[in-house]
């Protein structure tokens, strides 16, 4: 009921926000115009606020803990994709003062067909990002009021596109600032209050020890709402009302639903794509052999966070906010500090979650761990507090990095897909687009339930890393870049990563439940492969094209240091 | 969920994801490339004659120069089907393609053509006897035709063949046709060159036109507060040095809207001196369209016709408001008083030029020829009375940069 309560006053003090805040954030009598552009600090949470979503917020606990420290590669790869912004691209491109993709693209390479190219890929790299917003969605408000898994989908998807569609999402760094500690708070708390209250990380042998998960002290009950396959690791007998189970180590059986009760200190089973792994196992970042901790897919991972991040659509739009290239820089250094900060927390929940939430690990569920935790770790008032603190959390993460997304979406489409003309006609445009953007992803959200959030995030990421990144990096860093050639790579980048992606799915990793090959994990995360290639198909076809006649004058444009132009007249 | 439904899930989002992905690349590409082949044979090479001249010839939209020159020789040559062909200016061969291009280019139009045919303006003329001094080149006959641009030949364009045949009415026919091909998009480039001139010119205009009645006022309000507040003068005095520096300052034509608003704010603080409490001003503009780049002077104007019309003879005074909002991709500036405001003929008159309002057409006309005719400003009477003058312009356009 708290909860209940929490996510919902979130959600409308988002709407509220959206619609009147802006209005507050913006108005003053007085004439100071100097002292209102946004502050690197401010921008810098609301990049930070925009950017955290539902993969950070519960994505990576679970990862974390199903698989182990291996899954914290990546909130290092999405803190670090900012360095690759601050090094590379953040300035220049605020320099330029272009306010999308497709702008930067026509206007460094001169060719309004390219614009069409990159809007295309906004929409499929915005659309995949959505996909697990939805289901944090989806699993955030069954978590909280056990309603069906698309009732959250639909509740929150409507919610967000007719905020978006009737303007209240638009131009709202102070909004979006404001959630990145709301956030921070919500996460924070919670996981230092469990850890007063639990007098430390419980049973350390659960993190550095040998042991498989357990169920805890008093036994495990486990209501499991349709018939799940299930491996022991080890010899157990277990009862589902009332029947009782028993198998062999490494035996396969399908439990019929009802509730699953496990007695104390018996091992448990797993659920189907999860491996039952030991203290010492699960705690290693990285591990020889195949699988998610394997240096191939670990150094994937990181290529595709690291080098991603510059070409998300929201993100990019944030830093027009910025007054010069100067502050983008300073902003992005902000980044990086405010997102290690929150990164710092989710860890606890994956650690805590091993011990005292191991059901998790029967049904498969593990990324409600954040949202199970507080519960289960602290029975009473509190932990239901703390519960609805978490839970409005993640309706923030999901809220702000959903209508970041869909106003890229809703703005590419009515700019350069549909465009309308004359100011009017793209606002209609904006809004039927917004609605339809979102319905998109809600229906693939539905069939994607068993795929980890983390896991669908890490593919957003690729599609970007081979697609912007190039684009990106040899426009801003290379004058021979031709148009012809940042289409042949972009291309190149899109088809491969994608066909990767398509073709692991149609084999059955439906994302952590990994084969053993490297083939399998590079089918998993293609970036390793990918982005060279679109790299290289980039390069290659420039070498065969003229560079446009608009290079130098847009060379300049990017790299002039700020303060030699008119603004050192001043 | 059973281990077989759980596989045919991931091939059914698999697939989704598939047919999404592929289908908009497919699209994309469609769009990109060029459009369906329908024509016949003849009609192909006719297209792509014409295609490789409407891609080539606006090189020679900036200008009658060697560079712009060489790009379009060898599509004209091709165009023409002839040996050679060559643009010059007024006495020199510019660039040429084909047979003898390597010792005529860069030479005197004398070498080619005796120069007494080079003069008037209307004659395409025929040379059925080429005589070159250089014994290996191999043009035999040409046309020259000219180059005219606002009735005076300012170039000629030459069209050479190895073979003796002789050269009928109809070639020159066809050469003039390409002459003036060519002559259309040199006046293009004089166009572009006088409407650039005369974007600049209106600034100028704007700025000239400004600051009489109101740097009577601002002085006056200034002088009066000398003797009673002089430390109050003297910043007024600073503001106004300001002002006019930001009014006066080279030709930047553009600035963000920051800088603009910042102007705005000495010209404001200015009238203040002069009305006092009668002049109540709200600036509620989100701080994310600060960046966006204006024309410079395109904000003040609105502002000081709101003042004008909002302020001046009312002696309960006004209020005038300037709202800036974030539309996305596009930006929406708006500046609104509260006094008599405004026909709808009146409204139109001022934007054509023709009505009351300082430079409000100039600035609707500088908008529009920067960022397209979808961008501009529209002025409305408010419901109970007032005005509003709404500005639109996209946050970013290539090429247009803050200065």
């Amino acid at each position: 009921m708290i909860a209940i309560a929490a996510v919902a006053a979130v959600t409308i003090g988002a709407i509220g926000l959206g619609v009147y805040g802006v209005r507050f954030a913006r108005t003053t009598s007085d004439l100071f115009v100097a002292s209102r552009a946004v502050t690197p600090w401010f921008n810098a949470a609301a990049i930070s606020g925009e950017y955290l979503s539902a993969a950070s917020f519960l994505g990576i606990a679970g990862l974390e803990m199903k698989l182990g420290a291996s899954a914290l590669w990546l909130p290092i790869g999405f803190t670090a994709g900012y360095l690759a912004l601050l090094l590379f691209v953040a300035a220049p491109l605020r320099r330029l003062g272009s306010y999308t993709i497709p702008d930067f693209a026509e206007a460094r390479l001169g060719a309004r067909r390219l614009r069409l190219l990159a809007a295309v890929l906004v929409l499929a790299i915005g659309g995949l990002y959505l996909v697990p917003q939805l289901k944090g969605a989806g699993l955030t408000l069954r978590e909280v009021t056990g309603a069906p898994y698309w009732v959250g989908i639909a509740v929150v998807g409507l919610v967000v596109a007719l905020n978006v569609a009737l303007g209240g999402m638009r131009g709202i760094t102070y909004v979006q600032a404001f959630q990145y500690w709301v956030k921070t708070f919500a996460i924070v708390l919670p996981a230092c209050v469990l850890l007063i209250v639990l007098g430390g990380l419980p049973e350390r042998a659960a993190l550095f020890g040998r042991e498989l998960p357990v169920a805890p002290q008093g036994g495990a009950r486990i209501v499991l709402e349709q018939r799940t396959p299930v491996v022991f690791p080890r010899a157990a007998t277990v009862r589902v009302d009332g029947v009782v189970v028993s198998a062999g180590p490494g035996a396969r059986r399908t439990l019929p639903r009802g509730e699953l009760v496990v007695a104390a200190g018996t091992t448990l089973p797993v659920g189907e794509g999860i491996r039952a792994q030991t203290g010492a196992r699960w705690s290693r970042p990285v591990a020889p052999g195949g699988g998610t901790a394997s240096p191939l897919f670990v150094y994937s991972l990181l290529i595709a966070t690291f080098l991603g991040t510059m070409g998300l659509p929201h993100i990019l739009a944030r830093f027009y906010t910025s007054p010069d290239g100067t502050a983008a820089r300073r902003t992005t250094v902000r980044v990086l500090g405010l997102l290690g900060l929150f990164y710092l927390f989710p860890v606890v929940y994956g650690l805590l979650g091993r011990v005292l939430v191991p059901a998790l690990y029967v049904t498969g569920q593990t990324d409600s761990v954040v949202l199970a935790l507080p519960e289960a770790a602290w029975p009473g008032l509190g932990g239901e507090l703390l519960g609805a603190l978490v839970a409005a959390g993640a309706v923030a993460a999901f809220m702000s990095t959903a209508s970041g997304l869909l106003v890229s979406i809703a703005g590419t489409t009515s700019f350069d897909l549909w465009p309308g003309y004359g100011v009017g006609a793209r606002l209609v445009r904006f809004r039927l687009a917004a609605v339809a953007g979102m319905a998109v992803p809600a229906g693939v959200a539905l069939f994607a339930r068993h795929v980890d959030i983390s896991v669908l995030v890490g593919w957003a990421f690729a599609l970007a890393a081979s697609t912007f990144c190039p684009l990106l990096l040899l426009g801003i860093w290379w004058t021979r870049l031709t148009a012809a050639g940042a289409a042949a790579g972009m291309a190149t980048g899109a088809l491969t990563a994608t066909a990767a992606i398509v073709t692991g799915l149609a084999g059955g990793n439906g994302g952590s439940a990994l084969g053993e090959g490297p083939v399998d994990a590079l089918l998993a995360q293609p970036a390793a492969v990918t982005v060279p290639l679109a790299f290289a198909a980039m390069f290659v076809v420039s070498r065969w094209t003229r560079p446009p006649r608009e290079t130098d004058a847009a060379m300049l444009a990017l790299h002039l240091p700020d303060g030699l132009g008119a603004s050192a007249m001043r | 969920m059973s281990g077989s439904e759980e596989v045919g899930v991931d091939v059914a989002l698999g697939f989704v994801l598939g047919v999404v992905v592929a289908v908009s690349v497919a699209a994309a590409l469609r769009l990109a490339l060029a459009p369906r082949r329908v024509l016949s044979p003849q009609g192909q090479a006719m297209q792509a004659a014409v295609h490789a001249a409407t891609r080539t010839l606006p090189h020679l939209r900036r200008g009658l120069t060697a560079e712009n020159a060489g790009r379009a020789v060898g599509t004209l040559r091709r165009l023409l089907s002839a040996d050679a062909v060559a643009l010059a200016d007024r006495d020199t061969l510019l660039a040429m393609s084909g047979e003898g291009a390597e010792h005529h280019a860069g030479q005197p139009l004398s070498t080619l053509v005796a120069a007494d045919h080079l003069a008037r303006p209307d004659r395409v003329h025929v040379e059925p006897r080429l005589r070159c001094p250089d014994g290996r080149c191999t043009l035999r006959t040409a046309v020259v035709a000219p180059l005219v641009v606002g009735g005076d030949r300012i170039g000629s364009m030459v069209v050479g063949w190895s073979s003796e045949r002789r050269l009928g009415l109809e070639d020159a026919r066809v050469v003039g046709e390409a002459a003036s091909l060519v002559s259309a998009q040199l006046e293009l480039a004089v166009v572009e060159d006088q409407e650039e001139r005369l974007a600049r010119a209106e600034l100028r205009a704007l700025r000239a036109q400004i600051s009489p009645h109101f740097v009577y006022n601002a002085l006056a309000a200034i002088a009066s507060h000398i003797h009673s507040d002089p430390d109050e003068a003297r910043e007024l005095l600073t503001e106004f040095a300001q002002f006019t520096r930001y009014a006066f300052r080279g030709e930047r034509p553009y600035v963000t809207l920051a800088d603009e608003l910042g102007y705005v704010e000495k010209y404001l603080r200015l009238e203040r001196a002069r009305f006092g409490e009668r002049l109540a001003v709200t600036l509620n503009v989100a701080p994310e369209v600060l960046p966006v780049v204006v024309p410079t002077l395109s904000l003040q104007p609105l502002v000081e016709n709101a003042v004008r019309h909002g302020i001046e003879g009312r002696p309960e005074g006004g209020h005038v408001q300037i709202l800036g909002r974030d539309l996305g991709g596009d930006v929406e500036l708006r500046v609104t008083d509260d006094g008599a405001g405004i026909s709808p003929e009146a409204a139109r008159a001022a934007l054509t030029g023709a009505g009351r309002g300082i430079g409000l057409s100039n600035v609707d006309g500088r908008l529009r020829s920067t960022f397209g005719d979808e961008y501009g400003l529209r002025i409305g009477g408010r419901e109970g009375g007032g005005t509003a003058v709404t500005m639109t312009l996209p946050k970013f356009r290539a090429g247009v940069r803050a200065a």
